[in-house]
């Protein structure tokens, strides 16, 4: 994403799901572990989310109003099948074409292991830092946490990620 | 070597491009000279590279468009395809929407949904506490007391700690209560997520949603977090323990709790306590026992009359004096010390019932010998009770306090 869209963040006007869906996503996906179980959530909160938009009193409060949605929503499909008890290990990415793809695929499976191993807290963070390009500040007011609690679970869940590689990598 | 210790923590920052120009220049003029930084720089910049070929959302673009489609689609639907039908159900929503905006005191819990403020959102308010209980606002660096004249709301983002003679209640904004046991510390992530640093905390959640709780593990080789769900309308109590998360779901009346750590994840039956180490080893025992709350008696004599605290006192007072295991009720209370004396003299003035009167009596033998002078005026007004070994004790006492501050 552009950093343009950033700009659109306080206009008033109606639910622009672009502009929400990586976080929505990231949020999701941190607490639901599953691509698919965290695309269904995403998609579901915004359904809720556009059917309830007369009720967002300011437009500031979009972010909240919305993530508290997404809370609800991943509590909701917790509850109801116990997303969590089962856990594969899924890739977001489009199927392997070339050869060096297919030998790098094994080294992705275990980053993705690594990262779902994560406290959930840093496991939010890192997948929101990644899939949706927002700076420190932006992730502070979306994350509801000071700057520099974004700054300390980037730099956590990165040098946690480096040990464990390193680690089961090891010779 | 302090240069390093310095460094090191920029780094993460760095590559996001999010340190100020001095730090910068800081940053790359020791990663020019020292050897050990640059390799981990290095290193850092390798994850970061796959982390972003890995980390991508595809088709948001389609996926949005096919959302909102589908939701213009519902909205036609609901629109347009009226009939007689139609219009009576348009009639009757009008008259429903009057009748929110003219009665909408007595519906206060229709929507699930409620969008926070923007601003510094409320996430919680201190309602009870035997002292002086520690806040850390969130964007501040000093912790304030939070007392009875002190603004009693928190925020999201609000770190809460307990000393090692205090206990207190709070109460989210959405009507969770959380009790923080002596010696604890919190984060209050939302109304209805928390983080427990240390020590150990009581949780019942609101009638409409449920209370996570994130445990630390304490002395792990790395980071791990146990989560604890407790469902709606039911009670868990927490304790971050050293080398162990431990969460005993009190009451058997409360539905299953549940625990998540990384990609394992078990129930917490009702009655159960259940603790997980960093190995994700679990140990279970049954322990509906009420005395595993006996912690939270301080708090529970501050209103007159509390029930709760005459069934809990019901329930571990009972078994005082019958057998050798049950000891461990009464040398917990005693080691509550004279906090537990009020409560103990609250129960013993409000519990009424006549098949209880074995209860009031070991309640207010206890309190005889933990009482100080706090509870001369309930020693007083229990000196007129109907029964003679109680007004005996109520005499007894305070004289014996009386003697002492003479």
């Amino acid at each position: 994403m552009n950093n343009t869209e950033h700009q659109h963040e306080h206009l008033t006007g109606p639910l622009d799901i672009q502009f929400w869906y990586r976080r929505v996503y990231a949020f999701c996906q941190s607490r639901l572990i599953s691509t698919s179980d965290a695309e269904d959530a995403t998609q579901e909160t915004f359904s809720r989310a556009l059917s309830r938009i007369h009720e967002l009193r300011s437009h500031e409060a979009m972010g909240g109003w919305i993530r508290q949605i997404a809370r609800n929503v991943c509590v909701d499909m917790i509850r109801r099948q116990k997303v969590r008890a089962t856990v594969p290990v899924e890739i977001d990415e489009v199927a392997c074409v070339d050869l060096e793809e297919a030998i790098q695929r094994e080294s992705r499976e275990q980053i993705v292991r690594l990262i779902h191993a994560l406290p959930e807290p840093l496991r939010e963070t890192i997948l929101l830092h990644y899939y949706d390009d927002m700076t420190y500040d932006q992730m502070a007011s979306w994350l509801n946490v000071a700057r520099s609690t974004v700054n300390e679970r980037l730099s956590k869940a990165r040098r946690l990620l480096k040990q464990q590689l390193m680690t089961e990598n090891a010779p | 070597m302090i240069a390093c210790d310095r460094i090191r923590p920029l780094l993460s920052a760095l590559i996001d491009g999010e340190l100020s120009p001095d730090e910068i220049r800081e940053a790359r003029s020791h990663l020019n000279t020292c050897e050990a930084c640059r390799r981990e720089w290095e290193s850092l910049q390798d994850l970061d590279r796959q982390l972003m070929q890995l980390l991508v959302v595809r088709n948001v673009e389609a996926r949005s468009t096919e959302i909102a489609h589908a939701s213009e689609m519902q909205t036609m639907h609901d629109t347009h395809s009226w009939g007689l039908a139609g219009w009576v159900s348009i009639f009757f929503a009008i008259a429903a929407v009057l009748l929110l905006a003219i009665v909408p005191a007595l519906l206060p819990e229709l929507d699930v949904i409620n969008p926070p403020t923007p601003a510094a959102t409320e996430v919680a308010r201190l309602v009870r506490s035997t002292g002086p209980v520690q806040v850390l606002s969130p964007g501040t660096s000093d912790w304030t007391d939070l007392d009875a004249d002190s603004s009693r709301s928190l925020v999201a983002g609000s770190r809460l700690k307990t000393r090692d003679d205090v206990v207190c209640e709070l109460e989210t904004s959405s009507k969770g209560t959380i009790r923080l046991n002596k010696s604890a510390e919190l984060v209050f992530r939302d109304p209805n997520l928390l983080e427990l640093v240390s020590g150990q905390l009581w949780c019942l959640a609101p009638e409409d949603r449920g209370i996570d709780v994130d445990v630390a593990i304490q002395n792990a080789p790395s980071p791990q977090i146990a989560i604890f769900a407790c469902p709606s309308a039911s009670e868990i109590q927490c304790e971050a323990g050293n080398d162990r998360a431990f969460c005993n779901s009190v009451s058997t009346g409360s539905e299953q709790a549940s625990l998540t750590i990384g990609e394992f994840s078990c129930e917490v039956a009702p009655g159960e306590m259940v603790s997980i180490d960093a190995a994700h080893k679990v140990d279970r025992v049954t322990s509906a026992d009420s005395s595993t709350k006996l912690w939270q008696l301080p708090l529970l004599s501050t209103d007159q009359g509390d029930r709760e605290l005459v069934s809990l006192l019901n329930h571990v007072l009972a078994p005082i004096g019958m057998t050798k295991a049950m000891h461990m009720n009464e040398q917990q209370i005693r080691k509550l010390g004279p906090a537990a004396a009020i409560p103990l003299l609250a129960y013993v003035a409000h519990e009424s019932s006549p098949e209880h009167l074995p209860l009031r009596r070991t309640a207010m033998r206890l309190a005889a010998d933990l009482a100080d002078e706090n509870t001369t005026a309930l020693l007083a007004s229990l000196q007129a009770d109907p029964d003679p070994v109680i007004t005996d004790l109520a005499k007894t006492t305070l004289a014996r306090l009386l003697d002492k501050s003479d």
